[in-house]
């Protein structure tokens, strides 16, 4: 029913395919969510901003902007391979990131040796993921596994805590937090690895291959071989370890933990994931594309903030930011 | 048999897909009260057929009468208006509701709102008619068994008072029992004054349900014939004399070595368990009704279903059958039946596609080598021809027989060495069919061990060294190429479950 270019005459089709393919790559480029475009996006806001409020590009507010996004950056680049994997979202990283910051406030504020702390935390969070991921392979809805692992996890935290604020009351932390190599934030530089190692996993190994084919076609997936419920596993333990270290960013930087903050975490989350176009459905996007979506919504927060937009008013810009990008993005890839 | 005007009368109908001619100037008719059986083989035109006078396609030329007016059959609503109304096979109907739900579903006069009570006074008298009187009209559809479904189905069209029944194998998933109970029905609908025409390949039914018999062949009709005047043999050869239109390969020697041995395999849809060798450079074709079981062995040495019993050796190594994984690390190659669901990864490039079963030749501790992932997909793109220069595209953007190839073409990169392909040309057009029959035919000639089960006997005769047919989850009989011929093979398809089949 359909032409079959290979069996069409060879000489006739060398043009016309010339010609298709540079419609092709034209129609690819000016597609909603081309690669280039974020980018774009972000510098051209940046600048827009500049000429309406005076002092948005001064160090100091660039600064701000990239600290403030890599709390969300560092969660949303390792939240990607959730989405990417087609398993959606984890609906539990505000309370993960609280264990870890909390659980690393407390080993250090006892005098455990950073490093230590360090990975004990990872560890923790690290394997609270793994029994999100072994639920969801076991066939359960990762939205309500999460959603519950989150609650359960929560409470467990409040419970021990009493909800107290633990300090880390050691000098020994301030690298972490404070620490400004070439004038950068320490935790800007870790939101930095941490995209780029998230990134490399994703486009460059066979586990991040395995979760994109997982999110295009989980029956084909499961057909050529891969562990889809590995996969599961690793995605989970990926997003709880990316929140235990956002916790632990959080922590060294304040220099306590409360189970007040990351209030808003997760929803901040999953809009930097969707803003910068990582498909819902799976199976299409890229950890660099979650970072660049946190730093744009970091970017247009700053601008409020500059202009004293009120906190209510934020959140709704937030929420419209969401629904227009879906609009624009995602509703042009349901089949 | 009442006389006066014909409930259905085609006359003419012609209906082009394309380059592809699915009815050729086709006539049909339909007495009043009569049970008109269809019969043809895979492609010729028969569920077309069903599909212009259910509405759902617009001939390109010809006409319908029905009950002596011509009609236009414009929308599935519009043919169902005039009495017609398909019998859908029994996965149609809504598991989570009651009998008496599924019966108004669908069902333009259905009130807006109902009560349970009335709509079950309703569905008891569609039941009754069915032989499912004894049945609680507000029994979950969940509860019911396969042919008391199929059954509901039947209760469902009768109760929008169908005049015209069009059954579209109906039995493919039933037992020897339960068949003579849905035959009964049918037969007592007619006797009711109903006409229907009923479509299957399952000859034994032919004679215990129809009156007359309508041949259809490469999309044209036969004039219809008394079941009377006909015997086994008869049909078979009225339904043979299919045109060549598609060019198979030659068959190549065959090297001597077993390469894929098969030991007392019983797995889902198997009811006996069935024993294999293919050799090297040898095509295997199993064939068989749908649910016969042709295509269990296929899935289960691929690793996707269940096995009870039985082993499975590679070149003497045996094979774990629990994951698809550990197949594929053996070098077992599956290609399932639809490749649309579960074959393609539509939205990645079509390199990715290629790549995907062999990541782990590609790669090295983990890590994707660009310059590996890339030389495979170029190998077996060129092995398939599927153009080089298109690697980067979505396969979402190729055509349809393209797409297959590159379905199956990502198979023969990497370490393949036994090839499991089901129906492998099913929704392909016929150039793109030549070309996949002479591509896995080379793919045999590099040592491959290839087995084919499908559905179609023209296919399997044309492709295959060696033949093997499944009836109720049994093989049947299993021999070389040159022992069948292609009306021994139709007719041990159609006819065996029958006594004493040949």
């Amino acid at each position: 029913m359909s032409a079959d270019t290979s069996l069409a005459e060879p000489s006739a089709r060398a043009g016309q395919e010339k010609a298709d393919r540079t419609a092709r790559r034209r129609s690819a480029l000016l597609r909603p969510g081309a690669p280039w475009q974020l980018p774009v996006v972000i510098v051209l806001v940046a600048i827009g901003s500049a000429l309406v409020t005076p002092g948005f590009l001064a160090a100091d507010n660039i600064r701000a902007i990239l600290i403030t996004s890599s709390v969300t950056g560092v969660v949303a680049v390792s939240m990607t391979a959730v989405t990417l994997s087609g398993h959606f979202f984890s609906l539990s990283t505000e309370q993960t990131a609280l264990l870890g910051a909390m659980l690393f406030a407390w080993l250090v504020g006892s005098d455990t040796p950073v490093l230590l702390a360090l990975l004990v935390t990872l560890a923790v969070v690290a394997l609270t993921g793994v029994v999100q991921g072994v639920v969801v392979a076991i066939g359960l809805n990762p939205i309500i596994t999460t959603l519950a692992a989150g609650s359960v996890i929560g409470g467990l935290v409040a419970g021990i805590s009493h909800n107290e604020n633990i300090m880390t009351g050691d000098a020994s932390l301030s690298w972490l937090g404070t620490a400004q190599p070439l004038g950068i934030p320490a935790v800007v530089i870790i939101f930095a690895l941490v995209t780029i190692l998230c990134t490399f996993v994703s486009s460059g190994t066979v586990i991040g291959r395995q979760t994109l084919l997982t999110g295009a076609n989980s029956k084909a997936a499961v057909l050529a071989g891969v562990p889809v419920k590995v996969v599961a596993v690793v995605v989970f333990a990926m997003v709880a370890t990316g929140s235990g270290l956002a916790g632990i960013m959080t922590a060294s930087t304040l220099g306590y933990a409360s189970t007040a903050m990351f209030a808003t975490l997760t929803f901040d989350v999953i809009a930097a994931v969707l803003v910068g176009g990582t498909s819902i459905q799976g199976g299409s996007g890229s950890p660099l594309r979650s970072a660049g979506g946190a730093i744009l919504i970091s970017e247009i927060n700053s601008l409020m903030l500059l202009n004293n937009v009120t906190s209510g008013m934020r959140m709704l810009v937030q929420g419209a930011l969401v629904l227009a990008v879906i609009a624009l993005l995602h509703t042009r890839r349901t089949r | 048999m009442t006389e006066g005007p014909l409930s259905v009368e085609v006359r003419g109908v012609s209906k082009r897909y394309g380059a592809v001619t699915a009815l050729d100037d086709v006539d049909f008719e339909l007495r009043p009260g009569e049970v008109m059986a269809l019969l043809g083989q895979n492609g010729a035109g028969k569920s077309t057929l069903v599909k212009v006078l259910s509405g759902l396609v617009a001939p390109d030329s010809g006409t319908v009468s029905i009950a002596g007016a011509p009609v236009a059959l414009r929308s599935s609503s519009r043919s169902q208006g005039l009495g017609i109304a398909v019998v859908q096979q029994e996965y149609s109907s809504v598991p989570n509701l009651t009998i008496a739900e599924n019966l108004v579903l669908g069902q333009a006069s259905a009130p807006a709102v109902w009560s349970k009570r009335r709509l079950a006074t309703q569905a008891r008298e569609h039941l009754g008619r069915v032989g499912l009187a004894g049945l609680d009209p507000l029994t979950f559809v969940s509860e019911l068994s396969v042919a008391e479904r199929q059954l509901v189905e039947i209760a469902r069209v009768l109760s929008r008072d169908a005049r015209i029944l069009l059954f579209d194998e109906p039995t493919a998933a039933l037992s020897d029992a339960e068949i003579a109970r849905v035959l009964g029905v049918v037969r007592s609908l007619a006797e009711d004054g109903r006409s229907i025409i009923y479509v299957t390949h399952r000859l034994p039914e032919v004679f215990a349900v129809a009156d007359r018999v309508t041949i259809f062949r490469d999309g044209r009709s036969l004039a219809p014939v008394a079941t009377s005047e006909l015997d086994v043999d008869a049909i078979v050869t009225l339904m043979l004399g299919r045109k060549l239109d598609v060019l198979f390969p030659e068959r190549s020697e065959t090297s001597s070595d077993p390469l894929l041995v098969v030991d007392q395999l019983k797995s889902a849809g198997l009811s006996t368990p069935a024993s294999l060798v293919v050799r090297s450079g040898e095509i295997l074709g199993l064939t068989g009704q749908m649910g016969s079981g042709a295509g269990a062995p296929v899935r289960a040495i691929a690793g996707c279903d269940p096995v009870e019993t039985g082993t499975v050796t590679v070149a003497g190594e045996q094979v774990s059958l629990a994951h698809r994984s550990s197949g594929i690390g053996s070098g077992i190659a599956y290609c399932s039946s639809d490749r649309q669901l579960d074959g393609i990864f539509a939205g990645l490039t079509i390199q990715k596609n290629l790549s995907s079963p062999w990541l782990g030749d590609v790669s090295r501790r983990g890590v994707l080598s660009p310059t590996a992932e890339r030389r495979l997909a170029q190998d077996a793109a060129t092995r398939f021809a599927i153009d080089v220069k298109r690697l980067g595209s979505d396969v979402a953007t190729l055509s349809g027989g393209n797409q297959q190839k590159v379905a199956l073409g990502r198979w023969t990169a990497g370490s393949a060495r036994v090839l499991l392909v089901e129906e492998p040309t099913r929704g392909v057009d016929v150039g793109a069919r030549a070309e996949i029959y002479h591509r896995l035919r080379l793919l045999c000639e590099q040592g491959l061990a290839v087995v084919v089960a499908s559905s179609d006997t023209a296919e399997v005769f044309g492709l295959c060294d060696r033949i093997g047919t499944f009836s109720r989850g049994e093989l049947t009989a299993l021999r070389d190429h040159d022992e069948w011929t292609e009306a021994e093979l139709v007719r041990q398809v159609m006819h065996s479950g029958a006594a004493g089949a040949a």
